[in-house]
């Protein structure tokens, strides 16, 4: 379903994101991408979402070379992926609803669509009742609840996750996890690009560990480190 | 463009708005002071050109015909006359009759009358009044007609003088007010470009969520361009309902002043100046908002 092939990313300053990586990630899978700051998990992530490109190699997804997009197509692939944020990134002139309901109206979804899906996709990250509230009325939790409520409105065959729990307390950084591992439960190929040490251990999913733009270790159940 | 999405561009166009109130209306004023010219100089343009129409029906080219010609050669001249371009009607004015509207003239002095009228003498010429399509042409088609003083006609003549000022004069209107529109035009766009591009700026992070979750780059765009014609529509009926409300007044207080202009000429009616100016103003207002969204969002939205 994704894969990478020798990709490299160096940023304009000289910086690398990324050296020489190759990896598959089949459908269906829960994986973790772990790593320190600047390890270059998030340009991986940044990659698959083309909000960035490779300086080098090329990246598949479900067969569609996605560095040899035109222009025109990146909206159109970008429906099929959902994207969650550390920083939630929600419209704050917006209610939840409408947060939620933007994401289906920039794909041209009728508005009885909208009207059917919203709620019970509301209903499934636990915000029914705060549908009417604006993010600044909102925990952290509550706001990347919303985020992921956004990201999985369009059905998305892969959700990408860039530090989802790292601006959560323990709590809600597990409630995200759970409605993450729910969501991949139903079918949908989840990304996580995290170093949230605790979750990655606890919940034994594959592991890809990136170190200074190189893949150090991928196993398939496993924890952060080697250890664990 | 779906048409479903169409009330999500107009209600995302008119929050922006709001959001911008200072810029929008800074906006909406310069495209007023526009549409308000152009409704200036279409309201005297209009009116002055319906004045000249109406001189354009007293202002008649008279071809005196000369004393020799025969009565029997007038049919044959009164066709040459029709060939002529741009005559699109001609009136025989017999001797008989001259003299009649001459007497009328001079009903206060019948002796004089009298002594001109000799039996079996024709004191004035027998006459052909030409009406041209347009006033601009009496000058040409007085040239063509010219050509046969001396062997048919006496003489060709027509009021160039007085069609002549007016014509300039309402030309030079024409010209002074198609500068100043497209000067204000200028300034309008280059307001409405800034315009959008804080709106542009102020939704960044908007535009941002909106790429991510895969809108198409027109449906960022819609909204934007959408602003710039709403600012242009409304910029545009400021100055139409002012020069709709004052023009029916100002036609009043002309009345007034001058009783006897009714008798000169007539102005057009508020109906008949404004079925045309309406929709055209408010096309302008509309153009002139687009040509400044579209620009702006070519030169400061990248999507």
């Amino acid at each position: 379903m994704i894969s990478l092939r020798n990709v490299t990313k160096i940023y304009e300053n000289g910086a690398e994101g990324v050296n020489n990586v190759s990896m598959d990630i089949e459908e269906g899978e829960f994986v973790f991408i772990v790593g320190s700051s600047g390890s270059g998990k998030s340009t991986l992530i940044r990659m698959l979402m083309k909000e960035i490109e490779p300086t080098g190699g090329n990246i598949f997804l479900n067969g569609i070379n996605i560095t040899e997009l035109d222009i025109k197509q990146i909206p159109y692939f970008r429906r099929q992926i959902g994207v969650v944020f550390q920083d939630f990134r929600l419209l704050k002139n917006k209610t939840v609803y409408e947060n939620v309901a933007f994401a289906m109206q920039v794909t041209e979804a009728s508005p009885r669509e909208i009207r059917r899906t919203v709620p019970a996709v509301l209903a499934m990250v636990g915000l029914q009742r705060k549908s009417k509230a604006y993010p600044n009325q909102l925990s952290g939790g509550e706001q990347q609840r919303t985020a992921l409520a956004r990201a999985i409105i369009n059905k998305p065959p892969i959700l990408l996750a860039d530090e989802p729990t790292g601006n959560l307390d323990p709590d809600n950084a597990w409630e995200i996890m759970q409605i993450l591992e729910d969501v991949n439960y139903m079918g949908t190929t989840v990304v996580i690009a995290t170093h949230a040490k605790d979750i990655v251990d606890e919940m034994q999913k594959r592991v890809i560990a990136i170190n200074k733009g190189i893949i150090q270790r991928d196993v398939e159940k496993g924890g952060y480190s080697d250890e664990a | 463009m779906k048409l479903r999405n169409l009330r999500y561009y107009i209600r995302e166009s008119f929050l922006s708005i709001i959001r911008n109130q200072l810029m929008s209306v800074a906006s909406m004023i310069t495209v007023s002071c526009c549409i308000f010219v152009l409704t200036f100089s279409y309201i005297f343009v209009a009116n002055v050109d319906h004045v000249l129409s109406g001189v354009e029906d007293d202002m008649m080219i008279s071809v005196f015909v000369l004393d020799e010609v025969p009565d029997e050669r007038l049919e044959e001249l009164a066709r040459r006359i029709m060939a002529v371009d741009h005559v699109v009607a001609i009136e025989f004015i017999s001797s008989e009759e001259a003299m009649a509207d001459f007497g009328a003239r001079y009903s206060d002095n019948p002796d004089f009358f009298e002594g001109l009228n000799i039996e079996g003498i024709r004191i004035l010429p027998r006459t052909f009044n030409v009406s041209v399509d347009n006033i601009i042409y009496q000058d040409q088609v007085r040239r063509v007609l010219e050509r046969y003083v001396g062997t048919d006609f006496e003489q060709v003549r027509n009021a160039q003088e007085t069609v002549d000022t007016l014509i300039s004069i309402n030309n030079a209107i024409r010209i002074a007010s198609i500068i100043i529109i497209l000067f204000l035009s200028s300034v309008s766009i280059i307001i409405i470009i800034n315009t959008i591009k804080l709106t542009v700026s102020s939704r960044q992070n908007e535009i941002n969520i909106m790429q991510y979750v895969g809108a198409t780059a027109w449906f960022i765009r819609w909204p934007f361009i959408i602003e710039g014609m709403i600012i242009g529509f409304l910029g545009a009926v400021l100055p139409l309902v002012i020069s709709f409300l004052s023009y029916g007044e100002i036609i009043r207080r002309v009345d007034t002043a001058f009783p006897a202009r009714s008798d000169l000429f007539e102005f057009l009616s508020t109906s008949e100046i404004f079925v045309i100016l309406i929709p055209f103003a408010l096309f302008l207002g509309v153009l002139i908002g687009s040509v400044g969204s579209v620009t702006s969002v070519r030169r400061h939205l990248h999507v």
